[in-house]
């Protein structure tokens, strides 16, 4: 990286009052949407694709990597006020943002969250601007289906027992979720199955119904029980920010996060959300005190908010060296490099250099300028918690619902989004892992896909992945959390009084 | 029936409510269990698979949990929260979602959801009729402002007699 394409991007930007308007626009949008529940940055960043003609090709992309940036975060917001994610990436943080607000601590809580997504964001930004082209040719080369496939069963291994009574309980809801990917039609053949004869079920279960119902709707449910039985009690407010001191010593833990998200988020396909789960998984197994977390405990929140923001840079590197999208987002990211006639690649970082070091500057101003706007909202938007609960339900629920009709404009998702909501009440009355069943559901297509690809590759011999190194490292490192797991159920425990597990 | 009793019980149910999902699934792989030129394994093995790992799971918790809630040295009752007269509200508060949900595409979103908001804040306990009509009626209008008005999006306009048109009035506006 040469600082002066550094300085060359940062000038582009703010050269132009336009870009500095659209480049505002984004952050703002990103903010506001991913703390909607169900809309995200994803929402808006479909929304605008097609404005996006109006604006340069520099801003269009620009706009969209932006958007990116903020709408990560935003999505911890509403995980930490009232333990509804605005997208997938963001469940970890509810694990522990959410007993922090319970605790009166929410300011505490959104305030780890601003610094620590900065944090990763801003390094993860530093670290694509140093190492895209070369990191990317390494991640093409080494990581092909037998990796990835590998990588999903680490990931699921690793993060199956976060979030679950029990990790019997946990391995169940991750199976759950796989289960639910496999309807709609397999990645070999296109053969329908699981449809129960539907053409919609054909398409499969989107994710992002299933998410709100079984975070949201549910969410709202167990309230309504608790305001029914008379044991409703509104979350008191707390403004406090963290200090640089409790920071200082989660230092370890931001570094891991970072890096954990970065790896994890130059893997086409799976980015954030892993790195949420991953980072938020290794918090726990390197903490000196494993059982405060999900109870409150900072570290829950900062690591995987470090991880997610993380991943967002290192998301742009097989996209603007390869052309490969990281996710969701960057697919449409590849939509706007198409429809201003160029296809990202090793080309473009020759002939647009331009473009790239604006895009590469206004991704690291974004994230600094997520310090001090994420400041303002400690103070002021935990004032949520103030909003009765009568008036809040309805509203989340309205826009739980229009952002599950709003994906394709069938009643059908609202319906689905529903009945995840009521099965969400009674999963997680029993100790059921959502957060299980969602990564489920998101890492079921991929890791089928790499895995029928693998099987092709290795002429079904599953003997192939011994000759893949990083392949076979890694499922290593899963069966042997599978049986560190094990082994901790089966160890003899004195007798416990067993309490009820209603909530 | 005692505390020991009742976990037990709810243990094997449960355990039961998997198997029987486990079946069932496994049941229905029958009617996609076709051959796939391109690919060995075709279409099932991948779901029997993840069905398997359930089975050995669900084996593996019960063997666990069930020998530990028999020898635990003291229960306590399963918590319940007493509803008590909530009965009704908690039923108000799974219905009435379900009831909009329904309703949605016969009448549009823009005559129906101004009675859910005031109904489902009705179930939850707001009885200021002042608030009731005046927050319902502000989240109505912020709603309809932002994803109608500014964002262009589609939503329901219903499909009953005469509700399209009322839908469509609304949205062109006066």
């Amino acid at each position: 990286m040469a600082i002066e394409d550094l300085l060359f991007g940062l000038s582009n930007l703010v050269s132009s009052p336009t870009s500095i308007l659209i480049f505002l626009a984004a952050l703002f949008g990103g903010l506001v949407f991913g703390a909607i529940p169900g809309l995200s940055g994803l929402t808006l960043a479909t929304i605008m694709l097609p404005f996006s003609t109006l604006f340069s090709a520099t801003d269009a992309i620009m706009f969209f990597a932006v958007l990116y940036v903020s709408g990560v975060y935003g999505g911890a917001v509403t995980a930490i006020l009232f333990n509804i994610p605005g997208s997938a990436e963001n469940a970890p943080t509810a694990f522990d943002g959410y007993p922090m607000t319970l605790k009166q601590q929410s300011g505490r809580a959104i305030g780890a969250a601003v610094l620590s997504s900065a944090i990763g964001g801003t390094a993860s930004a530093v670290l694509m601007m140093a190492a895209t082209v070369p990191i990317a040719n390494f991640a093409i080369r080494a990581f092909g289906p037998p990796e990835v496939f590998a990588l999903i069963i680490f990931a699921l291994c690793v993060s199956s027992t976060v979030g679950a009574e029990s990790p019997y309980k946990g391995w169940l809801s991750v199976l759950l979720g796989l289960l639910l990917a496999t309807v709609g039609t397999d990645p070999a053949g296109g053969q329908p199955r699981l449809t129960f004869g539907t053409d919609y079920l054909t398409a499969g279960i989107n994710f992002v119904p299933l998410i709100l119902g079984f975070f949201a709707v549910s969410e709202i449910f167990i309230q309504g029980r608790r305001t029914a039985a008379g044991l409703a009690v509104p979350p008191r407010i707390g403004i406090e920010f963290p200090s640089l001191a409790e920071f200082w010593r989660l230092r370890i833990a931001i570094v891991r996060s970072t890096l954990i998200g970065f790896f994890a988020g130059i893997v086409p396909g799976i980015g954030a959300t892993l790195a949420a789960f991953l980072s938020y998984n290794e918090a726990v197994r390197w903490s000196r005190h494993p059982e405060r977390f999900g109870r409150g405990e900072i570290e829950g929140v900062v690591a995987p908010e470090t991880a997610n923001n993380a991943a967002t840079g290192a998301a742009m590197i097989p996209l603007l060296a390869l052309g490969l999208p990281g996710g969701a987002l960057t697919a449409v990211m590849l939509g706007a490099f198409q429809m201003h006639g160029m296809e990202p690649g090793p080309i473009v970082l020759m002939t647009s250099s331009d473009l790239v070091w604006t895009v590469f500057a206004a991704m690291l101003v974004a994230n600094l300028c997520i310090i001090g706007l994420g400041y303002v909202e400690t103070k002021s938007i935990v004032h949520l918690l103030r909003v009765p609960f009568s008036i809040l339900a309805p509203a989340i629920l309205l826009l739980a619902t229009i952002g599950s009709y709003a994906l394709r404009g069938l009643i059908v998702d609202v319906w689905v989004m529903f009945a995840a909501g009521v099965a969400g009440y009674f999963l997680r009355q029993y100790g059921y892992s959502m957060a299980g069943i969602v990564l489920g559901v998101i890492l079921g297509d991929i890791g089928e896909g790499a895995f029928v690809k693998s099987m092709q590759m290795f002429d079904y011999k599953a003997t192939g992945f011994l000759d893949r190194h990083i392949a076979l490292l890694l499922l290593g490192l899963g069966l042997l959390s599978l049986v560190a797991s094990i082994w901790r159920q089966l160890a003899p425990k004195p007798s416990t009084v067993l309490e009820g597990n209603a909530e | 029936m005692s505390n020991r009793a009742e976990h037990l019980r709810n243990l094997r149910i449960e355990a039961l409510l998997w198997l029987l999902l486990i079946a069932s699934m496994w049941a229905y792989t029958y009617a996609f269990d076709e051959f796939i030129p391109n690919y060995r394994f075709g279409a099932v093995a991948w779901p029997r698979a993840i069905l398997i790992a359930i089975a050995i799971c669900v084996a593996g918790w019960y063997m666990t949990e069930a020998p530990r809630r028999r020898g635990a040295a003291a229960l306590e009752p399963a918590a319940q929260c007493d509803l008590g007269g909530g009965r009704l509200q908690l039923a108000a508060i799974f219905l009435i979602p379900l009831a909009y949900t329904w309703l949605l595409p016969r009448m549009g979103f823009l005559v129906v959801t101004p009675f859910f908001v005031a109904a489902y804040m009705y179930a939850f306990g707001q009885r200021r009729w002042r608030h009731l009509l005046g927050t319902s009626l502000a989240i109505y209008v912020v709603l309809v402002l932002v994803f109608v008005k500014l964002l262009f999006l589609a939503l329901p306009v219903g499909v009953w007699p005469g509700f399209y048109e009322i839908n469509n009035a609304l949205l062109r506006g006066p």
